[in-house]
């Protein structure tokens, strides 16, 4: 049987091939939709055995997820901060992934915007406006790793996205609707150049 | 194939699954595992559309090429495939539009519009309960800051009692209490954060606040208003700061039980609503999208099954198809697998069995035409062969078959006769008038064509007189209306019979004649002897006269009887190496004088032959003698002999000028007694002949046109 399989496939090698390149060559990603958060003024202080992560980050939703909010469905967004050892030869070595959450969600009794820190504290605000630019700042996150080699070249890459996971299952699933995936770019710091 | 598709198949149906399952909100499956399930799906939806298309494409090469089956198969493809395709399209269409239907009939307007009033129902009870303890705050505050110090407490109970408040805590700037009260006995007295004093020293505030029964474990609301009091001038006598007295009133009301579960549950509804309301071109998308591969995939595993099945199915069909052509090319060996007990299988078991006694048939034909065949050549080599004319005619004298011998002997062409008339076909009809009307009156009756009968014909032919036996006899039953006609030539054996008669008849002559003939010399001469010189000259003369003749007349007889005895002997000849020239030569030179020459044509140096040297001077001698009597009165006789070789032949030719043969005897020249000499035995010839013929040879001798005779002598140069 594995021989006949094995000759079909040959046989037909080329289609085959095209369908492979074709499915897994990130084409899909194609889906993925726009930008739309931004993050800026990235700093990075040392403090004695960690490092303290900070920066600035513009979320930018359209109306659909506006609506969506103020109907009362929760927004968590995950922060991703990975930190690799550059290697010329092979894939960069990680040495450090750290993940962050928020969330956004609209109480309908209350009438409020709860907003929930990435340590876990809640606040309350009247406005949706008021309620994201509290999200824009992040500051004060501890990072640990090594990086007492010399040779070494490490790089941080940090990412910030909507937490699909946390969304309806079919709003998970569906990646023909672009609207809800809500992502940054990911950005590529080297730390030789931060500290 | 089937390997493929059934690979193919479990993977599409195990994706289907997980498909499914991944709809349903659990976290087993993520949403890049769906992704990825889809991928995949898609990919086997790809390789069963490019499986078909290149067994398509096969099944319309073969049937462009004629193979035996194709058309049977593509005829059953596309049977099974429109078997599943009409309503498997059908049930996804109704499918598509009834999940539709359904996802859109969870959305009802009046749904929406109810949940959306029961919230804000909800909001504005919770609304009119926060503005109820506002008011009750502010009145409480103002009460208090408008109270002396030793007062406010009993203030601070009688109002709460009377506004039926659960706590109302004063604390100080500092977070401390200064004064308390609450209608729970079990009340921890709660500390109040920074944030909230200071933001209560700007203003009122109040706080919605949810939490859980531990003993039962429903929600609860509680509004927590935060209200600045403030000191007034009776208070604030002895005090130096003012803002330093400022105190913060905290209010706590739980929102009744009955409302709180009734207002979270909307409210929990109603975001569940939402989030379905979101959901739902998802749902639609998905689920679409999943019926699709679904579909898909079940019709295109049909349609790659359906080639199985429709090969499998018309595998045997095209097997006996192509065994029948087999078969009818002559192929009996032709043997087609045996598989399943259904009609099929049985067909092809009959079939095979038939072809098996088919085989065995056509062996046996073939054996049996084989025997026929060499009886048949058995029986050509044999009439070939045969010395015998055989000619198989029918009733109306229509030739069916003859041999070479009757060809040979009636002078036709083999293989051109059949299917003519007998009479047509013999050459010299007048030479076989007798036997054709013969036959002919045999064919025509009735009583005498039932037998077998034989009959003689003597014709002369060049000359030579030719004896035929004629036997004709009808054919058996089966072959009705042939007759089976034998004709020997029995002029050699009547001639045979005749010289050996002819030596009986020498050698009986010579026994009885010779014995007698040396006493009577003997007798004689003694007569002579003894009484002629006894008589008077006259009786004397008479005497001796007698007594010669007699001598000479017993002379004679013993040369006559050893003629006989020549002739009659027993052949016995001895052959050697002999230089027939040689031969000739001295022969020729024994004869050779002045009054006779013998020419000697195409002389050659050595012609070796096997012979007895003897027996052919004996030949040469007696022609040589004949030619020399028949020369005697013949003004200059001329006698010449040639020798000419061909290849496994001598030829010698012996001419004379002398008077000839008499026409009468030419053609019984051989035989003993015939002789055209006065004083001729009649056995010199007959002598040369049996030589002749005793060398396997022949001798011929004919009158020549200008007078003479010509001998031809024939002898083979090897034994």
């Amino acid at each position: 049987m594995m021989a006949y399989f094995m000759h079909y496939l040959k046989s037909n090698k080329h289609i085959y091939a095209a369908l492979i390149i074709f499915l897994f060559s990130g084409n899909l990603n194609a889906l993925e939709g726009e930008k739309n958060i931004e993050i800026k003024d990235f700093n990075f202080k040392k403090k004695e055995n960690s490092y303290s992560i900070g920066f600035v980050q513009k979320i930018q939703l359209s109306k659909t997820i506006r609506s969506a909010i103020n109907k009362g469905i929760p927004f968590d967004f995950k922060i991703v901060c990975k930190v690799f050892i550059k290697n010329n030869l092979w894939f960069d070595k990680k040495i450090q992934e750290v993940e962050l959450f928020y969330r956004i969600k609209y109480k309908n009794l209350k009438q409020v915007y709860e907003v929930q820190g990435i340590y876990g504290e809640k606040k309350e605000f009247n406005g949706f406006d008021e309620a994201i630019k509290s999200l824009n700042v992040i500051k004060g996150w501890n990072l640990n790793f090594d990086n007492s080699s010399k040779t070494d070249v490490y790089y941080i890459v940090l990412k910030v996205k909507l937490d699909k996971k946390k969304l309806p299952k079919p709003l998970q699933v569906n990646f023909f609707d672009t609207a809800w995936n809500i992502e940054s770019i990911k950005y590529n710091y080297l730390l030789e150049s931060l500290i | 194939m089937k390997y493929v598709i059934t690979s193919v198949a479990i993977i599409g149906i195990a994706l289907l699954i997980l498909l499914a399952k991944s709809l349903s909100n659990t976290d087993l499956i993520s949403s890049d595992t769906f992704r990825f399930l889809v991928a995949l799906s898609v990919f086997f939806v790809f390789s069963l559309i490019v499986l078909i298309a290149i067994q398509v494409f096969r099944l319309l090469q073969s049937v462009k090429k004629e193979i035996i089956g194709s058309r049977l198969t593509l005829r059953l493809v596309l049977s099974f495939g429109l078997m599943v395709l009409i309503p498997v399209s059908i049930v996804y269409l109704v499918s598509v539009n009834f999940l539709t239907k359904s996802i859109e009939s969870w959305f009802d307007v009046r749904v929406e519009s109810a949940l959306e009033g029961g919230l804000t129902l909800g909001q504005k009870t919770v609304d009119i309960l926060v503005n109820d303890i506002e008011l009750k705050g502010k009145s409480i505050a103002y009460s208090l800051s408008n109270t002396l110090p030793e007062k406010r407490q009993s203030l601070l109970i009688d109002m709460r009692e009377k506004f039926a408040i659960q706590d109302a805590i004063l604390f100080n700037k500092n977070g401390s209490i200064n004064l308390i009260s609450s209608s729970r006995d079990d009340l921890i007295p709660p500390l109040i954060d920074s944030d909230d004093i200071s933001k209560a020293s700007e203003g009122y505030f109040i706080k919605i606040e949810f939490s859980d029964d531990i003993e039962t474990g429903d929600k609860e609301i509680f509004l927590k208003a935060y209200i600045p009091v403030n000191s007034n001038k009776a208070q604030q006598k002895n005090v130096l700061d003012v803002s330093s007295q400022q105190e913060i009133l905290m209010l706590t009301q739980p929102i009744p039980r009955s409302i709180a579960n009734i207002a979270i549950s909307v409210e929990s509804v109603y975001e569940e609503y939402q989030q379905l309301t979101y959901s739902r071109n998802s749902l639609k998308v998905i689920y679409t999208l999943t019926l699709t591969l679904v579909l898909l995939l079940a019709i295109l595993s049909s349609v790659a099954i359906s080639f199985i099945l429709s090969r499998k199915f018309s595998r045997p069909l095209a097997m006996l198809s192509d065994a029948t052509k087999e078969i009818a090319k002559g192929n009996y060996k032709k043997f087609i697998p045996e598989s399943g007990k259904d009609e099929l299988g049985v067909l092809v078991k009959s079939f095979n069995s038939m072809t098996s006694q088919l085989d065995i048939a056509t062996k046996n034909a073939k054996i049996n035409r084989k025997g026929l065949e060499e009886a048949r050549s058995f029986l050509e080599i044999i009439l070939t062969n045969l010395v015998t004319a055989v000619v198989v005619i029918d009733n109306s004298n229509k030739i069916r078959l003859y041999n070479k011998s009757a060809s040979k002997m009636f002078n036709f062409k083999l293989g051109n006769a059949e299917g003519k008339l007998l009479a047509n076909v013999i050459k010299n009809k007048k030479l076989y008038e007798g036997l054709l009307r013969f036959i002919e009156e045999y064919l025509g009756n009735p009583k005498k064509n039932k037998k077998q009968i034989s009959t003689e014909f003597k014709f002369e032919l060049n000359r030579e007189e030719k004896i035929i036996i004629l036997q004709i006899s009808p054919l058996a039953e089966k072959i009705a209306g042939s007759y089976v006609l034998v004709i020997d030539d029995i002029t050699m054996v009547t001639k045979a019979q005749r010289q050996f008669a002819w030596g009986e008849v020498a050698r009986r002559l010579a026994h009885e004649i010779k014995n007698p003939l040396t006493p009577i010399q003997l007798i004689a001469e003694r007569i002579q002897h003894k009484f002629s010189k006894k008589l008077n000259k006259e009786d004397s003369s008479i005497l001796d006269k007698s007594t010669t003749t007699i001598v000479k007349q017993v002379n004679a007889l013993k040369v006559m009887v050893n003629e006989f005895s020549e002739y009659s002997r027993t052949p016995k000849i001895e052959k050697n190496k002999l230089d027939i020239m040689l031969l000739i030569t001295e022969v020729v030179d024994l004869y050779t004088n002045k009054n006779f020459i013998i020419a000697l044509k195409n002389k050659k140096d050595q012609i070796f032959i096997e012979a007895d040297e003897n027996k052919l001077r004996q030949v040469l001698i007696n022609i040589f003698d004949n030619a020399k009597d028949a020369l005697k009165n013949i003004k200059n006789p001329k006698v010449s002999v040639s020798l000419d070789q061909k290849s496994d032949k001598i030829l010698i030719q012996i001419k004379d000028n002398g008077i000839g043969i008499p026409q009468n005897i030419i053609n019984r020249i051989f035989e003993p007694y015939i002789t055209s000499k006065d004083n001729g035995t009649g056995l010199g010839l007959a002598i040369v002949n049996k030589i002749i013929e005793e060398h396997n040879g022949s001798i011929k001798i004919e009158n020549q046109v200008n007078g003479g005779v010509k001998i031809i002598i024939v002898l083979p140069t090897k034994n």
